[in-house]
């Protein structure tokens, strides 16, 4: 038997004012199964909620309406009264009197009054099949797993393991730091990359929270939010890294030497090595492809010359298995590919290179140690012009955004460069500088005052090469005039990319992407650097192009977020959320793809039909990614998924009273 | 399988053949729940009684009742914010609080038709702006279709709205529940598809 | 319509000697000659009764369900002859994970058309003492059936198809299976009863696209007489329909989109549509079952055919299907595809409620 209690506010005058509280009360206490209706001044005061309280033990109430203000005010307040009364709080429902009666209809009494009553009874309904409902405790392994050893995921790991969490890394690379360790200098400050990235690359290598694999990458994630499985899979470096101890013999005997990946192919490596020399992990890799051994079989001098042993050409690729809670994805970006920019020679002409290149070129520990050469002749450019957003702001190259950072790293290559080549001159191309950012904009007029770079805003035309020089045709579109300039080299500000892949990973880790492949996040606004899958976050470029500042601020970000996660013993999650009656589930399953936290999934239950025993394939929802919107509940046409706190049959209820 | 149809099959032609025979005169008089000479079945007859009935009892005080479903992060919030705001809009609607647009079952809808709603709101967060990023766009789905049917099977288009009101759209909410408000009292009690006690 | 009743035999014995499948779904012979029924053959004698002819008009996906659906291992497999229509409803049930792909072998077959038994003796009662089917030929603008009579003597009937075919197959969507396993081949050249009857006027060959889209076209077409009716007129229309029904469930059971464990309409609580017959729950009862079937519906039209009140049930299918298709731009909205149109969404989804206008 139910028994139902009904408490009218007055809010003062707020309600009362407008309302016949006293009516709606004894409207209340004539409908069946309420057994107390009473009126008060103010409900939310100390007084009014001990009335609830009392009306609770004394009339043994097995749920209750309040009517008063909006449940966002003081939804909580009453259900707390209520739990303290010995009721379960989601037994207590809020009927909205006054912001949605009393306030808005001051001029039509009855009309107020008669409304009131239907909501309160709407919401009595409502209650009778009210559930009583706890807080689902959920174990989690507090213990993170950052994908991306660049900036973004260092940070992060830095972040979560200085707090005392524990850190997996994996990088698909054999050394961390990612594409700012290919970076000569910042802007704004024009302080050097690797003298800011060193410190903190060597702290990830050495820090005992921190378990980095490198040349890995992550092969298989299942689970959810606390209870991560995450498959790594370890490439092989055909050097046995544990025995290694980095001495380098194997990289200064090899005899083949190939263009580095690293240096964009303006300087070279061996087939044995790393890829520069503050690389952490400081541990050689062979590369296949090129190995002499590998491609004829003979060789081995790497081996001969190795005092420790650690060479093993026969090494397989392993693979293991890390427990994790949470996930934080920071891998980052790519430029756009050469291939797309055969307009402006990319690819084609030698000396037209792009943004990371001229950083190279521009690099003391870089293969010109720091003399800006061309490519193709090694003299030193008079002329250099930059092009801007090359693939950015661009829908025919179907990149219709702004990549963010060419602007700022433009003006900074052109600084660079007059600051090494003074009597030389820069051109700068542009559609428009956008150089939001705490010193941002003072930097690029640096770049026109101080330095005498040649801004010219109009987009490029052409670019052929003639004579030993790159010939860059464009129009000024500020003057009008068109323009044609005689380089000696240019520099495309290609457009940031997401990492070829991306849609691959989204899928194993069960995050949505853009129409161009970056990760989204969970509210563009509220929740930026969450994913939608609960657990998962995300940093840096991979989720939108961004510059270092904003990169590291959403990496430090990603960690709070997770340390929030593992603040608690476990996880607890709201008990408003879906659930499945399995003996009415067909396993139809279209309510899988409707679930946008991915909480649905299909089981198989055992059940005895006669004597035997029958698989049978049922929806179940995972209580740790269920977020209670309740779009499955309405796909399903059986009724077998329902929402806890909006069942069906609460809602029909409610239907039904308030159109009587 | 003796489930064979018997007879004349051409139950659309004949349908529409009554229509234009007897029913012009039924719809004309706008009433409700079958009509005209040409319902086959008993249950014609009868449903246009209690129809007539239930005209004569409540005409002189009627004012609409319109079942509005509202998800709780922005359209509920945004009739809050009416409210704090003070705005004053007709008393005709009655808010139910779900968490999502993308919670509303067509089935809802159809039962608050037939147990006496004149019209129907269904009032969710703009579309990309979901709480839960897209429960509003399976409803926007879902409901094109539900409300297709829906006035399919003859109920007036203005019967059944759906708004996208966000947090901040107290006005907005104020002003949707004064014109559904409006519309619905030109269109009249709704009497199609409801339960006559 | 060819012969295809001996290779049906075929492969039905063969299929059950090799034991691949446990059960032969087809058609096997009624009291009524032209009221063919559904048949379970289990091995080489029961096969040998099966049979696939004009009048074989109940569809036969459903039974698969009943068969092996529903569970995660089946114990056997079944084979099922499926027609277009059959096929889609197989699909359909496939799409819905309410039977696996594995545990069915469909034996396809091409369909011209089914006659409609009832049409028939409605133009000559006299086939009402059919003994034998003796020829049948449905062509393009002509379908011919000649029968041998229970005291010897012939009948026989020529006639436009829309006088003699089941409306479903009037604006058939796929002649041809749209998934199977082994296709049944004709009789070389043969007709049914070709040696006696007259000459064949010719055999409507495999649906092309242009043929589907004159069905679609003619199921669109009804769906827009209907709206352009008025509100008032449409609800009229509509209540007149729907006090007929006796909600005996018959659409919903041989339809191949329904196929819940516990129909919606059999859950207690929340109740759904109520048990009454009055109007208002007769209207929340077909808008449900429509809605439900909403995206999925595969046209197979067996609704209809079933409904003992003749209601014109695929009118509200198709204008759902009709509405998927121009809202959604699926196409081929009618084949059972990965995802359902309800399953997925598009951030330019229309909002056809922009401009409201009253048309009451």
């Amino acid at each position: 038997m139910k028994r139902i209690g009904v408490f009218v506010c007055w809010c003062g005058f707020n309600i009362s004012g407008t309302i016949d509280v006293k009516a709606v009360a004894s409207a209340l206490a004539d409908h069946p199964g309420v057994v107390v209706a009473k009126d008060y001044k103010y409900m939310c005061s100390e007084p009014g909620q001990a009335m609830i309280k009392e009306a609770i033990a004394e009339h043994r109430l097995s749920g209750v309406v309040v009517a008063a203000c909006s449940p966002s005010m003081h939804e909580t307040t009453f259900r707390e009264a209520a739990q303290a009364a010995g009721l379960n709080p989601y037994m207590l429902e809020i009927a909205n009197i006054r912001e949605h009666a009393s306030w808005v209809h001051p001029d039509d009494k009855i009309a107020a009054t008669r409304k009131a009553i239907d909501l309160v009874k709407s919401l009595v309904e409502k209650v009778k099949r009210n559930e009583a409902l706890e807080p689902i405790h959920v174990p989690m392994t507090k213990r993170a797993l950052v994908i991306g050893g660049g900036i973004a995921g260092m940070q992060a790991a830095l972040d979560l393991a200085d707090g005392g969490t524990e850190v997996v890394l994996v990088e698909r690379d054999s050394h961390i730091g990612g594409h700012m360790a290919q970076l000569s200098e910042t802007f704004p400050t024009l302080d050097c990359a690797s003298c800011i990235l060193t410190p903190r690359t060597a702290e990830v290598g050495r820090h005992p929270l921190i378990k980095l694999h490198a040349y890995s990458e992550v092969a298989e994630v299942s689970g959810y939010v606390g209870n991560f499985t995450v498959k790594v899979r370890k490439k092989r470096t055909y050097v046995d890294w544990d025995k290694c101890i980095g001495c380098m013999d194997c990289m200064a005997k090899c005899p083949k030497k190939i263009p580095s990946q690293f240096e964009r192919g303006l300087g070279i490596r061996k087939a044995i090595g790393v890829a520069f020399p503050q690389a952490i992990p400081y541990r050689p890799v062979i590369d296949r492809d090129a190995c002499t051994y590998f491609k004829t079989g003979k060789c081995r001098i790497c081996e001969r010359v190795c005092s420790v042993g650690a060479i093993d050409f026969d090494q397989e690729e392993r693979v293991i298995e890390e427990k994790v809670g949470a996930i934080i994805v920071a891998t980052g970006y790519d430029l756009a590919p050469k291939a797309k920019f055969g307009e402006y020679g990319y690819g084609k002409i030698k000396d037209v290179v792009d943004g990371l290149e001229f950083e190279r070129l521009n690099s003391s520990s870089g293969p010109t140690e720091g003399v800006i050469k061309r490519p193709s002749d090694g003299k030193i450019p008079r002329e250099v012009v930059f092009i801007q957003c090359v693939g950015s702001r661009d829908v025919d190259k179907g990149n219709s955004y702004c990549s963010k950072i060419c602007c700022m790293y433009t003006a900074k290559h052109a600084m660079l460069y007059k600051h090494k080549v003074p009597d030389g001159q820069a051109y700068v191309f542009y559609m428009d500088i956008r150089a939001g950012g705490k010193g941002y904009e003072e930097f690029v007029q640096r770049a026109v005052e101080q330095d005498g770079v040649l801004y010219l805003r109009g987009r490029v035309s052409k670019v052929y090469e003639d004579d030993g020089k790159v010939i860059v045709r464009g129009q000024d579109t500020l003057s009008g005039e068109n323009i044609e300039i005689a380089a000696d080299m240019v520099v495309l500000a290609t457009a940031i990319e997401p990492q070829r892949d991306s849609r691959n990973l989204a899928q194993i880790l069960k995050i949505g992407t853009d129409q161009y492949g970056f990760f989204n996040e969970a509210h563009p606004k509220l929740r930026p650097v969450e994913s939608m899958t609960r657990g998962v976050f995300l940093a840096g470029c991979a989720q939108a192009p961004k510059d270092i500042p904003e990169t590291v601020a959403q990496a430090s970000g990603a960690a709070s977020k997770v340390d929030v996660l593992f603040s608690k013993d476990d996880l607890v999650v709201e008990p408003l959320i879906a659930s499945v009656d399995e003996a009415i589930c067909s396993g139809c399953m279209w309510c899988e793809p409707i679930c946008p936290y991915h909480a649905i999934e299909p089981k198989t239950i055992e059940e005895r039909v006669g004597k035997k025993s029958v698989a049978r394939r049922v929806a179940s929802v995972n209580a740790g990614l269920c977020q209670g919107c309740g779009a499955c509940s309405v796909a399903c046409r059986d009724g077998a998924m329902n929402l806890k706190g909006y069942t069906n049959q609460q809602i029909m209820a409610e239907v039904e009273a308030l159109c009587l | 399988m003796s489930l064979e149809p018997v007879g004349d099959t051409s139950v659309l032609a004949q349908g529409r053949k009554d229509l234009e025979a007897g029913a012009a005169g039924g719809a004309q008089e706008g009433r409700a729940g079958g009509g005209g000479e040409a319902g086959k079945a008993g249950g014609a007859g009868e449903a246009r009684e209690v129809g007539k009935a239930g005209e004569a009892v409540e005409e002189g005080e009627w004012a609409p009742k319109i079942v509005g479903f509202a998800c709780r992060w922005c359209s509920y919030a945004g009739a809050d914010l009416a409210g704090t705001s003070r705005m004053s809009y007709p008393a005709t609607v009655r808010l139910l609080r779900v968490p999502c647009s993308g919670r509303v079952n067509p089935a809802f809808i159809m039962r608050a038709f037939q147990r006496g709603a004149d019209a129907v709101l269904v009032a969710g967060c703009h579309p990309g702006d979901c709480h839960y990023t897209s429960g509003n766009l399976f409803a926007r789905r879902r409901l094109a279709l539900a409300k297709g049917l829906l006035e399919y099977l003859g109920m007036e288009p203005e019967r059944l709205q759906i708004h996208w009101i966000s947090a901040a759209e107290g006005q907005k909410f104020a002003r949707v529940a004064s014109e559904m408000s409006k519309a619905v009292e030109a269109l009249g009690r709704n009497r199609k598809m409801r339960e006559e006690i | 319509m060819r012969e295809y009743t001996a290779s049906l035999k075929r492969e039905a014995e063969r299929l059950l000697s090799e034991g691949r499948v446990k059960t032969v779904i087809a058609f096997g012979p009624g009291i009524d000659p032209l009221a063919p029924i559904p048949a379970f053959a289990e091995d080489k004698d029961e096969a040998s009764d099966l049979l696939v002819n004009a009048f074989s008009a109940p569809g036969l996906a459903k039974y698969v369900l009943d068969e092996v659906g529903g569970v995660e291992k089946p114990e056997h497999s079944v084979a099922v002859l499926a027609r277009g229509c059959d096929s889609l409803g197989i699909a359909r049930l496939i799409a819905d994970k309410r039977v696996q792909r594995q545990s069915v072998v469909i034996l396809g077959v091409h369909c011209d058309g089914v006659i409609d038994r009832g049409k028939l003796l409605a133009l000559n009662p006299a086939f009402s003492r059919t003994k034998n089917i003796k020829s049948v030929a449905i062509g393009e603008d002509e379908v011919f059936v000649e029968a041998e009579l229970a005291d010897r003597s012939a009948v026989s009937l020529r006639g436009r198809p829309e006088d003699l075919l089941l409306d479903k197959c009037l604006k058939c969507l796929e002649r041809d299976p749209v998934v199977f396993d082994i296709m049944l081949e004709p009789e070389a050249g043969t007709m049914l009863g070709r040696e006696t009857g007259p000459t064949p006027v010719g055999d409507r060959g495999g649906v092309d696209q242009g043929e589907k889209e004159k069905s679609l076209r003619a199921r669109r077409s009804l769906v827009a007489e209907t709206e352009a009716l008025s509100s008032e007129s449409r609800y009229e229309f509509w209540a007149r329909q729907f006090e007929r029904c006796i909600r005996c469930y018959a659409c919903r059971n041989v339809c191949p989109a329904c196929s819940c464990r516990k129909c919606a309409f059999d859950v207690p609580d929340p109740e759904w549509v109520s048990k009454c017959t009055w109007l208002s729950e007769q209207f929340m009862f077909h808008f449900l079952r429509a809605f439900h079937v909403a995206g999925r519906c595969v046209g197979c039209g067996e609704c209809e055919r079933a409904c003992p009140m003749g209601l014109p049930l695929s009118l509200l299918n198709d204008k759902l299907m009709k509405d998927v298709e121009e809202m959604f731009g699926i196409e081929d909205p009618h084949v059972p595809k990965e995802s359902e149109p309800l399953g997925f969404y598009s951030p330019d989804d229309p909002e056809p409620w922009a401009k409201e206008v009253s048309e009451g």
